[in-house]
Protein backbone atom coordinates (compact mmCIF):
# COMPACT_ATOMS: atom_id res chain seq x y z
CA UNK A 1 0.00 0.00 0.00
CA UNK A 2 2.42 2.02 0.67
CA UNK A 3 4.42 1.49 -2.94
CA UNK A 4 1.13 3.07 -4.37
CA UNK A 5 0.96 5.60 -2.07
CA UNK A 6 4.91 6.92 -3.21
CA UNK A 7 3.75 6.21 -7.09
CA UNK A 8 1.96 9.36 -6.49
CA UNK A 9 3.98 11.90 -6.10
CA UNK A 10 6.97 9.87 -7.17
CA UNK A 11 8.24 10.96 -10.55
CA UNK A 12 10.85 11.16 -13.07
CA UNK A 13 11.66 14.12 -15.28
CA UNK A 14 13.29 14.43 -18.36
CA UNK A 15 12.29 17.67 -18.44
CA UNK A 16 14.11 21.26 -18.96
CA UNK A 17 13.07 22.90 -16.04
CA UNK A 18 13.33 26.76 -16.76
CA UNK A 19 11.47 29.95 -14.90
CA UNK A 20 8.62 29.93 -17.23
CA UNK A 21 8.24 25.80 -16.92
CA UNK A 22 8.83 25.06 -13.30
CA UNK A 23 5.91 22.36 -13.07
CA UNK A 24 7.54 21.05 -9.82
CA UNK A 25 6.10 22.96 -6.86
CA UNK A 26 8.94 24.12 -4.77
CA UNK A 27 11.64 23.26 -7.23
CA UNK A 28 13.13 26.84 -7.70
CA UNK A 29 16.38 25.31 -6.38
CA UNK A 30 16.89 22.85 -9.43
CA UNK A 31 19.68 24.86 -11.45
CA UNK A 32 18.15 26.71 -14.61
CA UNK A 33 17.72 24.53 -17.60
CA UNK A 34 18.34 21.23 -15.53
CA UNK A 35 17.37 17.69 -16.50
CA UNK A 36 15.39 16.55 -13.49
CA UNK A 37 16.51 13.17 -13.37
CA UNK A 38 14.55 12.06 -10.40
CA UNK A 39 12.08 14.01 -7.71
CA UNK A 40 10.03 13.22 -4.85
CA UNK A 41 7.79 15.34 -2.97
CA UNK A 42 5.90 13.56 0.26
CA UNK A 43 6.55 12.42 3.57
CA UNK A 44 9.74 10.47 3.88
CA UNK A 45 9.87 6.90 5.51
CA UNK A 46 12.23 4.12 5.19
CA UNK A 47 10.34 2.84 2.44
CA UNK A 48 10.37 5.68 0.95
CA UNK A 49 14.27 5.52 0.60
CA UNK A 50 14.37 1.88 -0.67
CA UNK A 51 12.01 2.85 -3.65
CA UNK A 52 14.18 6.37 -4.34
CA UNK A 53 17.64 4.52 -3.45
CA UNK A 54 16.82 1.84 -6.03
CA UNK A 55 15.67 4.23 -8.53
CA UNK A 56 18.91 5.83 -8.36
CA UNK A 57 21.06 3.28 -8.93
CA UNK A 58 18.89 1.66 -12.04
CA UNK A 59 18.88 5.49 -13.42
CA UNK A 60 22.29 6.28 -13.01
CA UNK A 61 23.63 3.26 -15.02
CA UNK A 62 20.91 5.19 -17.87
CA UNK A 63 22.26 8.28 -17.80
CA UNK A 64 25.77 10.12 -19.54
CA UNK A 65 27.32 11.85 -16.72
CA UNK A 66 31.24 12.48 -16.69
CA UNK A 67 33.12 10.44 -15.48
CA UNK A 68 34.52 12.55 -12.88
CA UNK A 69 30.73 11.89 -12.12
CA UNK A 70 30.73 8.93 -9.68
CA UNK A 71 27.77 6.65 -9.04
CA UNK A 72 29.42 6.14 -5.00
CA UNK A 73 29.10 9.69 -4.82
CA UNK A 74 25.96 10.42 -6.06
CA UNK A 75 24.55 7.36 -4.09
CA UNK A 76 26.27 8.60 -0.65
CA UNK A 77 24.93 11.80 -0.99
CA UNK A 78 21.35 10.92 -1.67
CA UNK A 79 21.49 8.68 1.13
CA UNK A 80 22.50 11.25 3.47
CA UNK A 81 20.00 14.08 2.12
CA UNK A 82 16.96 11.54 1.87
CA UNK A 83 18.07 9.80 5.42
CA UNK A 84 18.07 13.86 6.88
CA UNK A 85 14.74 14.37 5.02
CA UNK A 86 13.53 10.92 7.38
CA UNK A 87 14.74 11.69 10.55
CA UNK A 88 14.51 15.44 10.62
CA UNK A 89 11.34 16.68 8.52
CA UNK A 90 7.65 15.12 8.67
CA UNK A 91 6.06 17.04 6.44
CA UNK A 92 4.41 16.19 2.93
CA UNK A 93 5.83 19.09 1.27
CA UNK A 94 9.49 17.53 1.82
CA UNK A 95 11.57 17.82 -1.50
CA UNK A 96 14.39 15.51 -2.82
CA UNK A 97 15.61 15.91 -6.31
CA UNK A 98 18.44 15.25 -9.41
CA UNK A 99 19.21 16.54 -11.85
CA UNK A 100 21.86 17.03 -14.59
CA UNK A 101 23.49 19.67 -17.14
CA UNK A 102 22.53 18.66 -20.35
CA UNK A 103 26.26 17.82 -21.16
CA UNK A 104 26.27 15.94 -18.02
CA UNK A 105 29.26 17.67 -16.72
CA UNK A 106 27.02 18.61 -13.60
CA UNK A 107 25.13 17.24 -10.90
CA UNK A 108 22.82 18.72 -8.97
CA UNK A 109 21.31 17.17 -5.71
CA UNK A 110 18.76 19.15 -3.08
CA UNK A 111 16.29 18.67 -0.90
CA UNK A 112 13.96 21.45 0.78
CA UNK A 113 12.24 21.44 4.11
CA UNK A 114 9.97 23.46 6.23
CA UNK A 115 12.11 24.09 9.50
CA UNK A 116 11.07 26.17 12.73
CA UNK A 117 13.32 29.36 13.10
CA UNK A 118 15.08 27.74 15.77
CA UNK A 119 16.07 25.20 13.68
CA UNK A 120 16.68 27.62 10.69
CA UNK A 121 19.37 29.51 12.74
CA UNK A 122 21.22 26.13 14.52
CA UNK A 123 21.62 24.76 10.70
CA UNK A 124 22.60 28.36 9.60
CA UNK A 125 25.62 28.10 12.00
CA UNK A 126 26.60 24.73 11.81
CA UNK A 127 26.37 25.07 7.60
CA UNK A 128 28.18 28.73 7.96
CA UNK A 129 31.07 26.96 10.02
CA UNK A 130 31.40 23.96 7.55
CA UNK A 131 31.62 26.11 4.78
CA UNK A 132 34.28 28.51 6.43
CA UNK A 133 36.40 25.35 6.88
CA UNK A 134 39.11 24.95 4.36
CA UNK A 135 38.36 21.88 2.61
CA UNK A 136 41.96 20.78 4.19
CA UNK A 137 40.70 20.94 7.82
CA UNK A 138 37.43 18.93 7.14
CA UNK A 139 38.80 15.57 6.94
CA UNK A 140 40.39 16.34 11.01
CA UNK A 141 36.87 18.24 12.32
CA UNK A 142 35.46 14.73 10.91
CA UNK A 143 37.71 12.14 12.68
CA UNK A 144 37.45 14.73 15.56
CA UNK A 145 33.21 14.29 15.49
CA UNK A 146 34.08 10.50 14.84
CA UNK A 147 35.71 10.00 17.97
CA UNK A 148 33.75 12.23 20.20
CA UNK A 149 30.84 10.66 22.26
CA UNK A 150 27.82 12.53 21.01
CA UNK A 151 25.04 10.07 19.32
CA UNK A 152 21.74 10.29 18.09
CA UNK A 153 18.80 8.52 18.99
CA UNK A 154 18.85 6.55 15.47
CA UNK A 155 23.26 6.19 15.72
CA UNK A 156 24.50 9.68 14.00
CA UNK A 157 26.18 12.25 16.12
CA UNK A 158 25.87 15.35 13.37
CA UNK A 159 28.14 14.24 11.06
CA UNK A 160 25.65 14.20 7.90
CA UNK A 161 25.95 17.91 6.84
CA UNK A 162 29.78 17.45 7.60
CA UNK A 163 30.18 14.44 5.38
CA UNK A 164 28.09 16.28 2.80
CA UNK A 165 30.43 19.16 2.82
CA UNK A 166 33.54 16.97 2.33
CA UNK A 167 32.13 14.48 -0.46
CA UNK A 168 31.22 17.97 -2.58
CA UNK A 169 34.54 19.53 -2.03
CA UNK A 170 32.41 22.19 -0.11
CA UNK A 171 30.22 22.53 -3.20
CA UNK A 172 27.52 22.65 -0.36
CA UNK A 173 24.56 25.43 -0.45
CA UNK A 174 21.76 26.49 1.33
CA UNK A 175 18.92 29.30 1.73
CA UNK A 176 15.59 29.80 3.87
CA UNK A 177 12.63 31.08 1.79
CA UNK A 178 9.35 32.12 3.40
CA UNK A 179 6.79 29.04 3.99
CA UNK A 180 3.60 30.65 2.73
CA UNK A 181 1.97 27.34 4.37
CA UNK A 182 2.72 28.51 8.20
CA UNK A 183 4.39 31.89 8.43
CA UNK A 184 6.61 30.81 11.51
CA UNK A 185 8.25 28.24 9.73
CA UNK A 186 11.05 28.71 6.54
CA UNK A 187 11.52 26.35 3.72
CA UNK A 188 15.08 24.89 4.18
CA UNK A 189 16.42 24.14 0.63
CA UNK A 190 19.66 22.96 0.56
CA UNK A 191 22.23 21.67 -2.70
CA UNK A 192 25.05 19.90 -3.35
CA UNK A 193 26.78 20.25 -6.85
CA UNK A 194 28.98 18.14 -8.37
CA UNK A 195 31.29 19.15 -10.73
CA UNK A 196 33.27 17.13 -13.71
CA UNK A 197 35.93 19.45 -12.78
CA UNK A 198 35.01 20.76 -8.94
CA UNK A 199 38.39 23.17 -9.17
CA UNK B 1 28.11 -17.50 22.64
CA UNK B 2 26.04 -18.17 19.72
CA UNK B 3 27.42 -17.33 16.65
CA UNK B 4 25.72 -14.54 14.70
CA UNK B 5 24.98 -15.05 11.02
CA UNK B 6 23.34 -11.96 9.04
CA UNK B 7 22.13 -12.21 5.41
CA UNK B 8 22.94 -9.07 3.63
CA UNK B 9 19.81 -6.20 2.69
CA UNK B 10 20.16 -3.05 0.38
CA UNK B 11 20.54 -1.27 3.95
CA UNK B 12 22.28 -3.84 5.81
CA UNK B 13 25.17 -5.43 5.43
CA UNK B 14 26.01 -9.39 6.04
CA UNK B 15 27.20 -10.01 9.13
CA UNK B 16 29.49 -13.43 10.27
CA UNK B 17 30.80 -13.21 14.08
CA UNK B 18 31.53 -16.58 14.72
CA UNK B 19 32.90 -17.79 18.38
CA UNK B 20 34.92 -20.46 17.54
CA UNK B 21 36.75 -19.01 14.80
CA UNK B 22 36.93 -15.95 16.89
CA UNK B 23 36.57 -13.55 13.52
CA UNK B 24 34.21 -11.30 13.08
CA UNK B 25 32.90 -10.16 9.51
CA UNK B 26 30.80 -6.99 8.31
CA UNK B 27 30.50 -6.77 4.62
CA UNK B 28 28.42 -5.30 2.00
CA UNK B 29 26.44 -1.82 2.62
CA UNK B 30 25.52 -0.31 5.63
CA UNK B 31 22.73 2.40 5.31
CA UNK B 32 19.63 1.30 7.73
CA UNK B 33 18.39 4.86 9.37
CA UNK B 34 18.99 3.87 12.97
CA UNK B 35 22.29 2.16 12.89
CA UNK B 36 21.70 1.72 16.60
CA UNK B 37 19.08 -0.82 16.40
CA UNK B 38 21.63 -3.11 13.95
CA UNK B 39 24.92 -2.52 15.71
CA UNK B 40 24.33 -2.72 19.43
CA UNK B 41 24.07 -6.25 19.72
CA UNK B 42 27.26 -6.90 17.45
CA UNK B 43 29.07 -4.64 20.07
CA UNK B 44 27.50 -6.49 22.81
CA UNK B 45 28.69 -9.68 21.37
CA UNK B 46 31.65 -8.49 20.49
CA UNK B 47 32.76 -7.16 23.95
CA UNK B 48 31.91 -10.84 25.28
CA UNK B 49 34.08 -12.31 22.71
CA UNK B 50 36.84 -9.82 23.30
CA UNK B 51 36.85 -10.37 27.14
CA UNK B 52 37.27 -14.27 26.72
CA UNK B 53 41.29 -15.51 25.50
CA UNK B 54 42.60 -15.88 22.35
CA UNK B 55 43.31 -13.84 19.40
CA UNK B 56 40.41 -11.86 17.53
CA UNK B 57 40.14 -10.98 13.57
CA UNK B 58 38.03 -8.29 12.48
CA UNK B 59 37.40 -8.01 8.92
CA UNK B 60 35.49 -5.01 7.28
CA UNK B 61 34.63 -4.97 3.78
CA UNK B 62 31.85 -2.22 3.12
CA UNK B 63 30.89 -1.12 -0.13
CA UNK B 64 29.37 2.30 1.43
CA UNK B 65 28.43 3.28 4.93
CA UNK B 66 26.17 6.48 5.89
CA UNK B 67 27.50 8.55 8.80
CA UNK B 68 25.50 7.21 11.48
CA UNK B 69 26.99 3.45 10.83
CA UNK B 70 30.26 4.93 10.72
CA UNK B 71 29.91 6.22 14.33
CA UNK B 72 28.56 2.94 15.19
CA UNK B 73 31.59 1.02 13.96
CA UNK B 74 33.25 3.73 15.56
CA UNK B 75 32.01 2.54 18.48
CA UNK B 76 32.46 -1.76 18.02
CA UNK B 77 36.36 -0.87 17.01
CA UNK B 78 36.96 1.07 20.32
CA UNK B 79 35.04 -1.91 22.19
CA UNK B 80 37.04 -4.11 20.87
CA UNK B 81 40.15 -1.68 21.54
CA UNK B 82 39.46 -1.69 25.18
CA UNK B 83 38.71 -5.04 25.98
CA UNK B 84 41.80 -6.89 24.22
CA UNK B 85 44.87 -6.15 22.43
CA UNK B 86 45.22 -9.01 21.11
CA UNK B 87 43.00 -8.18 18.30
CA UNK B 88 43.97 -6.96 14.83
CA UNK B 89 41.51 -5.06 11.94
CA UNK B 90 41.63 -5.77 8.36
CA UNK B 91 40.39 -3.04 6.40
CA UNK B 92 39.11 -4.08 2.16
CA UNK B 93 38.30 -1.26 0.30
CA UNK B 94 38.00 -1.67 -3.45
CA UNK B 95 41.01 0.03 -5.29
CA UNK B 96 40.38 3.73 -6.88
CA UNK B 97 38.15 3.67 -4.06
CA UNK B 98 39.45 6.63 -2.21
CA UNK B 99 36.86 7.43 0.34
CA UNK B 100 37.12 3.90 1.68
CA UNK B 101 40.73 3.81 1.77
CA UNK B 102 40.58 7.30 4.13
CA UNK B 103 37.63 6.30 6.15
CA UNK B 104 39.76 3.07 6.90
CA UNK B 105 42.98 5.47 7.45
CA UNK B 106 40.90 7.88 9.87
CA UNK B 107 39.72 4.45 11.94
CA UNK B 108 43.68 3.30 12.04
CA UNK B 109 44.56 6.79 13.15
CA UNK B 110 41.89 6.87 16.32
CA UNK B 111 42.09 3.04 16.84
CA UNK B 112 44.84 1.61 18.90
CA UNK B 113 45.20 -1.76 17.62
CA UNK B 114 46.90 -4.00 14.29
CA UNK B 115 45.21 -2.07 11.28
CA UNK B 116 45.71 -3.53 7.77
CA UNK B 117 44.60 -1.26 4.60
CA UNK B 118 44.01 -4.37 2.05
CA UNK B 119 42.71 -2.88 -1.79
CA UNK B 120 40.45 -5.62 -3.37
CA UNK B 121 40.01 -5.57 -7.63
CA UNK B 122 36.86 -3.12 -8.28
CA UNK B 123 33.74 -6.03 -9.11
Amino acid sequence: MQISRISHVFSIYMTTLNSSNNNIDNYDIVPKGDLVIISYKGIFKSVTSEYLLNWIERFYSSQTFHPEIKMKCVFRISVELIQNLIHHSSSDDSVFFISKSHDGSACTLGTSNPVTTDQASTLSSLLTVLKNTPESELRGLKKTVLEGESRSSHGGGGMGLLDLTRISCGNIHYEFLPWPKDKDKLLFCLTIHLHSNPA
Amino acid sequence: MDNIIISGTPKTPEVSFLTSARTMKISGRSIPENSIDFYAPLIEWADGLCNSEGFVEVNIHLEYFNTSSSKCLMDLLKRIEASTDEACINWYYEEEDEDMLEAGEDYDAIIDLPFKLIATEIR
